[in-house]
């Protein structure tokens, strides 16, 4: 119990609730088990001393009841002994007896027997059912019933009391034997009860002599014999009285049982004897089988649980028996339990509530504690306790109260110290103030060198952070990065560049990085002066090569001369230098080398054979290998034209490619439009001729304008549009070239090609740059174009960053214009930039 | 030969555009030595070049290039007076730029022309 409390205990500790709640469910618990503990001693102790108190009052009625039997027995041998010794029987069984087996005379005595008894002694005993006179031999000889005449004694031991028949028959007078109580199965129902003495005559002078045969009475009696175990046949005097105990219990039972285990008087359940029920219960098999007399609870016959007596009537050969219902037994105990519970469970209300009563207050009281605390710590100096109880609880509100004064005080006290020392503060400030004005200069000068410093150290940490910075960004780039000062001291140099030098970085910094990098253009060593960087520093401007550019380099480390790519942009300000961003070229020099291998093989392979056609059909036309006569001629005709067409093909299909690979090989120079224009129409003179066309070619009015760029890609794009001009204008058409400034955003020269030709159709304006389309009219026009004029032209104008469009109608004739972006009079890097 | 005769040694690898070369300016009245392969001309020219006036030379061969004849050609004091003309199949070769730096009398475009007018031009440099 006390583990339990303790657990319980532990557990309240733990856990978080309010005081109240753990103070209520420890008390509850407390009380709980208190009440659990009781219940169930009392319970003990009481069934017990009930048990006992009921045992003990069915033992003294048991015996009483036992007492009252033997009384009865004793009554019975009575009336037996008074019957044997009748003179007028014993008159009738002498003559009996005297008479021959079998004789009338026999006959007749018996029947005077049988008046005799049925008439003068039976009347006055009910319970006597049958009279028998027996032999010496236990045969009878005379009956109440005559069938019965002639039978022998059955069983000789059926005589309880008498160990033998002999021993009845050589029994003195006045001597009785009792025999148990039977079912006679053939003479009645009932259970009977045997009753013998031996027959006795007197000669009237006290002397008893035996007759020699025996009298036997057949009682049936069992209901008498219930009424004298109950108590209501009072059979002598000072026999017991009323039957005050079994009325008390409702249930209870007193009953006789035979050896042969046979109910042998009516109980309250059984009132008819009649039936045979056999009663196997403990008491009754304790008795029988061991011969001891028990108490117990077990089932009765009846099927209720009982608490049993069992008093074993030996020479009877019977057992009384004693029973009443546990229940009734412990009705009371019932009622003394259903009593303590009610107790139990107002008890632990009660205890619950006196509990919750008694903690009310104190709990209150350390709420309000806690609330002033909280207070307090909030700030609040002037919060106290209200509480004053004369206990602890009390206590700690008057210490609480008492440290919040002294705190109070304390900051009083503080409060009037700071107002002191303000006020001495003030006063030693009008002192310092005159220090201060003297120190104002001093401080001044103080400042601003102070400031110096501290700018210096500023700059120093943001330089510094900048320089993390700077170095994470160097890093993590993809290509090789260099800082150099104006006299080429490598400064930094990032994980790249060292990887592509092979080189190791203490190799590097603080070096003049001409010493330690050879450069190479076109192959040819560069000395220092050629170096690029000389002009980016001179010009700040940036300066960038590709791998067309062929630059190489070769390192201390790696001497085998490597293609590079890179770009300069000089640094000014706070550093001078220059940041070389560079690029190991090896990989994209291969792949350009074997674009440019194919491209030239390509072209030489279509080329060269479609020379050898067209050379070869010349010199049959010029008669070389003899004459020909007209038909050949028209046919050579025929193959040199196709031949010719095929190598303008060939050459727009490469051009093309070549401009889509990047390969296009440009040599810019400085070209003045109009002159150009001039030289190009020229040579189309006769094609203009031929078809009547007029041309008209007009400058614009701010005079000459040039471009940079390659004459061969020029010419091919003028020459191009006009080609097309003259071949889609009928006969006596207007063709216009022109070309003016555009000042925009970016400054660029416009050139137009216009005819009155046969126009674009609206439907396939869309595709007319893709490569071997051509317009329906133009094919109608021109059977055998190539479609892939306008295509490269469209390639070219691009490749150097212009824009190519047209403005046209069907019939109504066609403008083409084109873009050149202007170039600077140092150069021009936009041209050259987008060209490459 | 009359004062019009030119010896021209011609270097082309396509044999039937060697042959109508040939036939062209002989036709013409030059003295032409040909060959197809460039290691064969460096020997004609080792021995011959006091007469050859002009170097025909066509640029992708197999085996020793255009530029690389050429290179070698300028690499020997002796052949400072022999005219190198260049007619490529093409006009953009890559080699263009470096030829012109090794300096040649002409780089003409075959396709330019036709065979009569190529023949007269070549000629004309001598």
């Amino acid at each position: 119990m006390s583990s339990i409390l303790y657990s319980i205990f532990k557990f309240l500790y733990s856990v978080q609730m309010k005081l109240r709640t753990k103070a209520t469910i420890f008390w509850a618990s407390f009380l709980l088990i208190v009440a659990f503990v009781f219940a169930y001693y009392t319970q003990y102790v009481v069934s017990t001393s009930f048990r006992d108190q009921t045992t003990r009052d069915m033992r003294i009625f048991a015996d009483q009841s036992e007492g009252a039997y033997y009384a009865y027995i004793r009554s019975l041998k009575v009336r037996v002994i008074d019957w044997s010794s009748d003179p007028s029987l014993n008159k009738i069984v002498k003559n009996l007896i005297s008479t021959n087996e079998g004789t009338k005379e026999r006959e007749r005595f018996a029947e005077d027997f049988a008046q005799y008894i049925t008439e003068k002694k039976m009347p006055y005993d009910e319970t006597v059912i049958i009279a028998d006179i027996l032999d010496r031999n236990g045969e009878i000889i005379a009956s109440t019933r005559p069938g019965r005449i002639g039978t022998q004694k059955k069983r000789m031991d059926d005589h309880r009391g008498a160990s033998s028949y002999s021993e009845i028959l050589n029994s003195k007078p006045s001597d009785a034997f009792i025999g148990g109580i039977k079912y006679e199965d053939g003479e009645t129902n009932e259970p009977v009860m045997h009753a013998s003495a031996l027959m006795f005559s007197t000669d009237g002078g006290g002397i008893f002599a035996s007759v020699g045969a025996v009298l036997r009475i057949h009682f049936a009696n069992s209901k008498q014999v219930e009424d004298l175990l109950w108590g209501r046949l009072q059979v002598a005097d000072g026999a017991r009285s009323g039957d005050a105990f079994l009325s008390n219990y409702k249930t209870s039972e007193v009953y006789l049982v035979n050896s042969d285990t046979f109910l042998v008087t009516p109980t309250r359940k059984f009132q008819d004897t009649k039936i045979k029920n056999i009663i196997d219960t403990p008491p009754v098999r304790a008795c029988i089988e061991r011969g001891i007399e028990i108490v117990s609870e077990y089932v009765d016959y009846n099927g209720v649980r009982v608490l049993g007596v069992g008093m074993c009537l030996e020479s009877e050969g019977l057992v009384l028996v004693v029973e009443i219902a546990t229940d009734e037994v412990f009705a009371p105990l019932l009622k003394v339990t259903r009593s303590a519970t009610l107790g139990g469970v107002f008890l632990l209300i009660l205890g619950v509530m006196s509990i919750v009563a008694f903690l009310r207050s104190p709990l209150k009281h350390i709420d309000e504690i806690i609330a002033t605390i909280k207070r307090v710590i909030g700030g609040d100096l002037t919060a106290t306790v209200s509480v004053s109880t004369k206990d602890e609880i009390g206590s700690l509100a008057l210490m609480l109260n008492t440290m919040v004064d002294v705190v109070r005080t304390n900051e009083d006290d503080m409060r009037k110290s700071r107002s002191l020392i303000e006020e001495k503060a003030i006063i030693l400030e009008k002192d310092a103030e005159e220090h201060r004005k003297q120190a104002k200069f001093l401080d001044e000068s103080k400042t601003a060198t102070l400031n110096l410093l501290k700018d210096s150290w500023k700059s120093k940490e943001l330089l510094e952070e900048e320089g993390k910075r700077l170095q994470a960004i160097l890093a993590s780039i993809g290509d090789g990065l260099v800082l150099i000062d104006m006299n080429y001291k490598l400064v930094l140099v990032n994980a790249k560049a060292l990887e592509i030098f092979s080189m190791p970085i203490t190799d590097l910094l603080g070096n003049d990085l001409r010493e330690v990098i050879k450069l190479y253009k076109n192959k040819i060593y560069l000395r220092n002066e050629a170096w690029p960087t000389e002009e980016v520093f001179l010009t700040k401007e940036i300066f960038t090569s590709t791998i067309e550019d062929n630059f190489s380099i070769t390192t201390t480390a790696r001497s085998t001369e490597f293609p590079v790519s890179f770009s300069i942009a000089a640094l000014s300000g706070r550093f001078s230098g220059a940041v070389i961003v560079i690029r190991d070229a090896t990989k994209d020099r291969e792949l350009d080398e074997a674009k440019s291998g194919f491209i030239s093989v390509a072209s030489h392979q279509l080329r060269t054979p479609l020379t050898s056609i067209r050379w070869y059909s010349e010199m049959l036309l010029s008669e070389d290998a003899g004459p020909l006569n007209e038909s050949q001629k028209d046919f050579m005709n025929e193959i040199h034209g196709g031949t010719q067409r095929l190598y303008q093909t060939v050459d727009l299909l490469l051009g093309i490619s070549r401009v889509e690979s990047g390969k296009l090989k440009t040599d810019k120079t400085q070209i003045d439009i109009e002159v150009f224009t001039a030289d190009i129409t020229k040579e189309l003179r006769s094609q203009f001729d031929e078809k009547s066309l007029v041309l008209k070619v007009i400058p614009p009015d701010v005079g000459p304008v040039s471009v940079w760029l390659d004459s061969i890609t020029l010419r091919q794009v003028i020459l191009n549009l006009v080609s097309n001009a003259i071949r889609y204008t009928n006969e006596k058409g207007y063709i216009e070239i022109k070309w003016w400034m555009n000042e925009g955003e970016k400054r660029e020269v416009v050139y137009m090609i216009h005819d009155n030709g046969i126009g674009i159709p609206e439907a396939q304006k869309q595709r007319i740059f893709s490569k071997f389309f051509r317009a329906e009219n133009a094919r109608a026009q021109v059977p055998d174009g190539s479609g892939l004029g306008l295509a490269l032209v469209k390639n070219l104008v691009e490749s150097w960053g212009g824009k190519v469009w047209f403005e046209s109608g069907e019939g109504n004739g066609t403008s083409f214009f084109f873009t050149v972006p202007l170039f600077t009079e140092t150069g021009n890097n936009e041209t050259e930039a987008t060209q490459k | 030969m009359n004062s019009n005769s030119k010896t021209i040694l011609l270097l082309e690898d396509d044999a039937p555009l060697n042959h109508a070369i040939v036939m062209k300016l002989e036709q013409k009245g030059c003295e032409v030595i040909s060959t197809t392969r460039a290691e064969e001309a460096l020997v004609i020219l080792n021995t011959k070049h006091p007469h050859i006036d002009i170097v025909w030379l066509d640029l992708l061969m197999p085996g020793m290039n255009g530029i690389e004849f050429l290179a070698e050609v300028r690499k020997n004091p002796e052949y400072k007076d022999i005219k190198v003309v260049i007619c490529s199949v093409s006009g953009r070769d890559e080699s263009r730029e470096v030829a012109s730096e090794l300096g040649v009398a002409g780089y003409l475009v075959k396709s330019d022309y036709d065979i009569n007018s190529l023949t007269e031009k070549v000629m004309s440099y001598a």
